[in-house]
């Protein structure tokens, strides 16, 4: 089972398995950066998908799922932010809140819409292309270039995103709102508005991660986010809030995850369940300080205007 | 600024100030704690809004009610506490609010570092770009507040109590930086209590007293005692430490090491004693490990390294009321309670005596004198000197033997002030009603107020980069602990040794 | 003071809940459900006859109760345990496995057993993030959600693997021993003497904070640590483990009780998400031990009505999870709302 393709196949799993959690995790790193720990994006995840597969059923178009998923995703993440900035409610509360009625409601109109009939959801499947020449190098050219279009867009998003928060202005304005939002006040930035911002784009692409999950399985089940909006929130502490090691925490979960197909596929009678397990013992140890202490914006899941004012 | 007003709730901050000042001069602003300066002058730079009264620029009315309305009338201000991010570099500090007129979202690193130079050039300010701001000293920081209101050019530059963090030397380098500026035809307001400096470099003084201006003076026209009058009422008291009889030792630390979170020194080598009957007042800046040997003599936590002997119970006065000391959303009751949670007198077992520690509390209430509805109400609720009785009540319970006091007078008024201090006296055995054989206790003063050490301590510290110097009372002047305050490295420490310094006993 | 404080409190749940039923109200209608046959079966299945407020709503509280007590002990006292629902498996688990092996004896012994273990693995199963905060410094909100992961998939392990039902076919355990089963209390339902455990926790943990010394030290580092450290001169970390460790086993203790009482034996999905739900309950309760115990009940009735909804309404059970989201944001909305405007009236008198 171990033959060189294989291990081809496996790297290519991992990366195709750690979309969905980098590109939550990209979007969450950047609310966090904003000094607000959404824990609602798993409720934006699970939006995003059932919003994709609304739309890509009724126009059978995988762009307008993708686009319909994010403002899914969106609109969750409105709520959480209409919690936490209009009413400065506590953010793990809220985000809590988000999560329940994000799973419940999407539940409550799967059933309403598609339980009587009984079927299974059939969606336009997302398919991988090769790039021209990239897709050609060997070993590599599979592994990476040979992916469905997420997987190029995360491609330009990990180092856009690099160079926004540390080489412009708005970037700069982002990370002062996080680190000490009085501070940021001075200058002139309204911190609610960045926050608000901020939220916004984490939801966005949160649904985006929900409807690659739609469109990349080809189906839409109830609870089918499965906790990935926690996962993308322990990805950002093991990216230590960084697009690029961002990116390289969520394959290492990916690859943990093609590592239990792999065993699964190969049909032995290993216990699965605890290879599941794995990437979360694994962030664990990462959390306890095995890759260096990690440093979070310091006004994070801290409320706005704090609480003595 | 014309009939400036402003009130919070019900409290009076502002009432008809009228404040004007002149391009090229240096114009000092004082008054006690309270007296409203700081406001006036965040009307100025549009951080308050003013309920009434109107702000003028070279003659014509502006209305300033943002920060970024004063910025663009050129008016800048420095605070107290440096408003800088500590996780960010320098560079990404003096970038934040200020994109330097390029238009575009890049952040425009390369005509800040010429800027800098520029500045460096003719003022002499310097300060290392990529350094972070939590690796730097609190003058350092300063100095970046000041680089990062310079690079806007403004023609009006306020500074709120800029010496109260520094030390002499620091604040000479400051005041010809101030003279620098004046020359090149800036306005410097000043905002300070110091008397002396203020004399020493204003164009013109303006004091404030409970909102409202008292006196409008030039230095040549008065000096230190008149200034203190006006600002205080009556003068500035004489050295109220005329040492009692001091007793046995209640207090010993023995070469004491304490480590920061990363391991580095915060102290070494500390050696203190402590005697009933006597205030041990230590100076220095803040930051110099004041922190750790305040918690160390407190019994918080422990040494990382030497001996330390301390009596069971010991008063603490923390530095930060707000955080460390009170719990704001807590009655009085509850907040003097967490004094209570180890005495047997107040528990039956592992319960509390609810009863017993109401009655006790409504006793302190009237005892101290706090103002307050009611032994319940929430302590958010007081004013600050209230607050800072409902801690005194609490924590001299607890000074038998000894009582730890750091930075004990900040944000307090005169009165509050005297108050605390008779309270000092009265705990060191040094009051009328009592002679020193009475039981006394031993006081430890941790103050960044040189002038307040001064006044009350019988032995005097100093406190630098994690070592303990003495310092002989008698032959020390206020010159030669500012310049042990900052000594730099220790080879220069050893060499002032011969003139008054030796190591703690 | 205090007094109006708690009828804040309880206007703030009241308006919560009129909040919610106007909500779902709403979302019925849009879904083209009729609310008044809904709530009408809603009340039925959970008030309507002796059997389905003992057998069913109360039964359904029981865990709510008990876990929402453990979410009040860490949220009173500054802790963001989001790891009940991990410290109610592993207290289910060790309860089953307990169950199992635990031999014959009278159940005087054998059930307080079952208790006894499944606290201790709940608290164990909070050790973990507990240490990770006192001695590392990393917040527990991240490594209970992740213990929470952990937790899940070692049940799927083990009703799989080592203790799975003897024919090895089904995921689940065997049914543990008549002798280790909760006494009926309420007979002709299935009541069990869980929810009297419940009743006495609230009571004694109501105690326990408001008239111990230990319970106020552990409410003075709920409203600041700082303050309790240098004033208090408690050791916080003393402090945070001993609410890690009573808040995990409240929620160990949870899944012995399930276990013992209602269930008999260990499967995937024995809680659906309890321990989120019980956040809410512990909200709702406005962090009041004494009021935990209602809400806990409301939430019970929502849950078990469920069952009656989808068949007299039509509606799917789904629906009571998008209802119980809904308690909670307007618990939060609410309380933010009638603070704000009580805000101004407060200062002047």
């Amino acid at each position: 089972m171990f033959e060189s393709f294989s291990i081809v196949v496996f790297l290519g799993t991992a990366i195709r398995l750690a979309v969905p959690l980098v590109i939550a995790a990209l979007g969450e790193s950047i609310t966090e950066r904003s000094g607000v720990l959404n824990i609602g994006i798993e409720g934006s995840i699970i939006a995003g998908a059932l919003c994709a597969s609304l739309a890509a059923l009724e126009w059978s178009s995988i762009f307008l799922g993708m686009v319909f998923g994010a403002i899914g995703g969106g609109l969750v993440a409105m709520v959480f932010a209409v919690f936490v900035l209009g009413l400065n409610a506590d953010q793990i509360i809220a985000g809590t809140a988000t999560t329940m009625a994000g799973l419940g409601f999407t539940g409550a109109i799967y059933q309403a819409r598609f339980a009587a009939t009984g079927s299974v959801i059939t969606l336009p499947v997302l398919r991988s292309f090769e790039i021209p020449y990239l897709g050609e190098v060997p070993i590599l050219g599979p592994i990476f270039f040979q992916q469905s279009i997420t997987v190029y867009f995360v491609y330009l998003l990990v180092p856009t995103l690099w160079y926004f928060l540390f080489r412009t202005s708005w970037g700069l304005e982002l990370r002062s709102v996080g680190e000490d939002p009085a501070v940021a006040e001075e200058s002139g930035i309204s911190i609610l508005f960045v926050r608000f911002l901020a939220i916004m784009f984490g939801g966005l692409l949160a649904g985006l991660a929900g409807a690659h999950l739609a469109l990349d399985s080809g189906t839409f089940i109830e609870n089918m986010s499965g906790g990935r909006g926690f996962i993308a929130i322990a990805i950002v502490v093991l990216g230590r809030w960084n697009p690029v090691s961002i990116a390289g925490a969520a394959i290492f979960f990916g690859a943990a995850s093609a590592l239990q197909f792999l065993f699964q596929s190969s049909g032995s009678d290993l216990p699965f369940p605890l290879f599941l397990m794995l990437p979360y013992l694994l962030t664990l140890i990462a959390l306890s300080g095995w890759f260096g202490r990690t440093k979070a914006p310091r006004s994070l899941a801290l409320p706005w205007p704090s609480k003595s004012r | 600024m014309e009939r400036v007003s402003k009130n919070f709730g019900r409290k009076t901050a502002l009432n008809n100030v009228g404040f004007t000042s002149f391009p090229g001069e240096i114009h000092s602003l004082i008054g006690e704690n309270g007296a409203g300066k700081t406001t006036l002058m965040k009307v100025l730079s549009g951080l308050v809004v003013p309920d009434r009264g109107n702000i003028r620029f070279k003659g014509k009315e502006a209305s300033i009610l943002t920060p970024s309305d004063a910025r663009k009338e050129g008016v800048g201000m420095v605070h107290q506490e440096s408003l800088l991010i500590p996780a960010h570099t320098v560079l990404e500090n003096l970038c934040l609010g200020n994109r330097f007129g390029s238009k575009g979202n890049v952040l425009p690193y390369r005509k800040v570092r010429i800027k800098l130079e520029e500045l460096r050039d003719k003022t002499g300010l310097w300060m290392k770009e990529d350094k972070l701001i939590e690796d730097l000293s609190i003058g350092e920081r300063q100095k970046v507040g000041i680089l990062k209101l310079l690079l806007r050019d403004p023609e009006i530059l306020i500074f709120d109590e800029p010496t109260s963090i520094l030390a002499p030397q620091e604040v000479a380098d400051l005041m010809s930086l101030f003279r620098r500026l004046s020359r090149d035809g800036k306005t410097v307001i000043f905002i300070t209590h110091k008397l002396n400096e203020v004399i020493e470099i204003s164009d013109r003084i303006t004091v404030l007293k409970q909102g409202q201006v008292v006196c409008r003076t030039i230095p040549e026209e008065t000096d230190v005692k008149k200034l203190s009058k006006v600002m205080i009422g009556e003068e500035v008291g004489a050295n109220l430490a005329n040492s009692g009889p001091v007793g046995a030792t209640v207090a010993k630390l023995t070469s004491v090491k304490a480590l920061g979170v990363l391991g580095e020194k915060k102290l070494m080598d500390v050696n203190l004693v402590v005697r009933r009957g006597e205030m041990v007042g230590i100076a220095g800046v803040e930051g110099n490990g004041q922190k750790e040997l305040a918690e160390i003599l407190s019994g918080l936590r422990r040494p990382d390294g030497g001996t330390v002997q301390l009596p069971r119970e010991i008063g603490f006065i923390p530095d930060d009321r707000g955080g460390e000391a009170l719990i704001g959303s807590f009655g009085i009751s509850e907040n003097v309670a967490l004094g209570l949670v180890k005495d047997a007198r107040f528990r039956w077992g592992p319960a509390m005596l609810w009863g017993k520690i109401e009655h006790y509390v409504r006793e302190l209430i009237t005892r101290y004198g706090i103002i307050a509805t009611n032994h319940q109400q929430k302590v958010a609720e007081l004013s600050g000197g209230n607050q800072q009785k409902v801690v005194l009540a609490r924590e001299l319970k607890r000074s038998q033997d000894l009582l730890i006091a750091r930075n004990p007078t900040q944000g307090l008024d005169v009165k509050a002030t005297s108050f605390f201090y008779k309270q000092m006296m009265q705990l060191l055995g040094r009051d009328f009603q009592r002679d020193g054989t009475e039981q006394q206790a031993g006081i430890v003063l941790i103050s960044s107020d040189l002038e307040e050490i001064l006044m009350f301590a019988d032995e005097i510290y100093v406190l630098y980069n994690g070592g303990l110097l003495g310092v002989n009372k008698c032959k020390a002047s206020k010159e030669f602990i500012g310049r042990l305050m900052l000594a730099g490295e220790s080879g220069r420490v050893m060499s002032v040794k011969g003139d008054g310094c030796h190591e703690g006993p | 003071m205090k007094g109006h404080d708690a009828w804040v409190a309880l206007a703030v749940s009241l308006l919560a809940l009129l909040l919610t039923v106007f909500l779902t109200t709403g979302a019925l209608v849009l879904g083209g459900y009729s609310p008044l046959l809904t709530f009408q079966s809603l009340l039925a299945g959970s008030f309507g006859s002796l059997d389905s407020f003992f057998g069913v709503t109360l039964v359904r509280a029981v865990p709510l109760i008990v876990i929402g007590l453990a979410v009040t002990v860490a949220f009173k006292s500054g802790v963001w345990n989001i790891g009940a629902e991990g410290q109610f498996y592993a207290g289910a688990i060790a309860g089953v496995w307990v169950g199992l092996n635990v031999g014959d004896y009278p159940s005087y012994f054998s059930v307080p057993l079952v208790f006894l273990s499944a606290s201790v693995a709940g608290a164990l199963w909070a050790l973990l993030p507990a240490l990770m905060r006192t001695r590392l410094g990393v917040g527990e909100v991240v490594t209970t959600i992740l213990m929470n992961f952990v937790a899940i998939h070692l049940v799927s392990y083990i009703v799989r693997w080592p203790l799975q039902e003897e024919r090895g076919v089904f995921p689940n355990t065997d049914l543990i021993d008549e002798s280790v089963r909760l006494p009926t209390i309420v007979p002709g339902t299935g009541l069990h003497l869980g929810f009297v455990v419940a009743v006495i926790l609230v009571i004694g943990l109501s105690f326990f904070f408001s008239n111990t010394s230990m319970g106020f030290q552990l409410r003075a580092m709920g409203g600041s640590q700082e303050a309790t450290r240098v004033s208090g001169r408690s050791s916080i970390p003393q402090l945070l483990i001993v609410t890690f460790l009573l808040s995990g086993s409240l929620a160990g203790l949870a899944g012995g009780i399930e276990i013992a009482g209602r269930s008999f034996a260990l499967y995937e999905g024995l809680s659906p998400g309890w321990g989120y739900t019980a956040i809410a309950v512990a909200l709702l309760a406005d962090l009041n031990f004494i009021a935990v115990l209602f809400t806990g009940i409301f939430f019970g009735a929502l849950e078990g009505g469920a069952g009656a909804m989808q068949r007299e309404a039509g509606i799917p059970a789904t629906w009571v999870a998008g209802i119980e989201a809904l308690v909670l944001l307007s618990v939060l909305a609410s309380d933010r709302l009638f603070r704000r405007l009580l805000r101004p009236r407060r200062k002047e008198d």
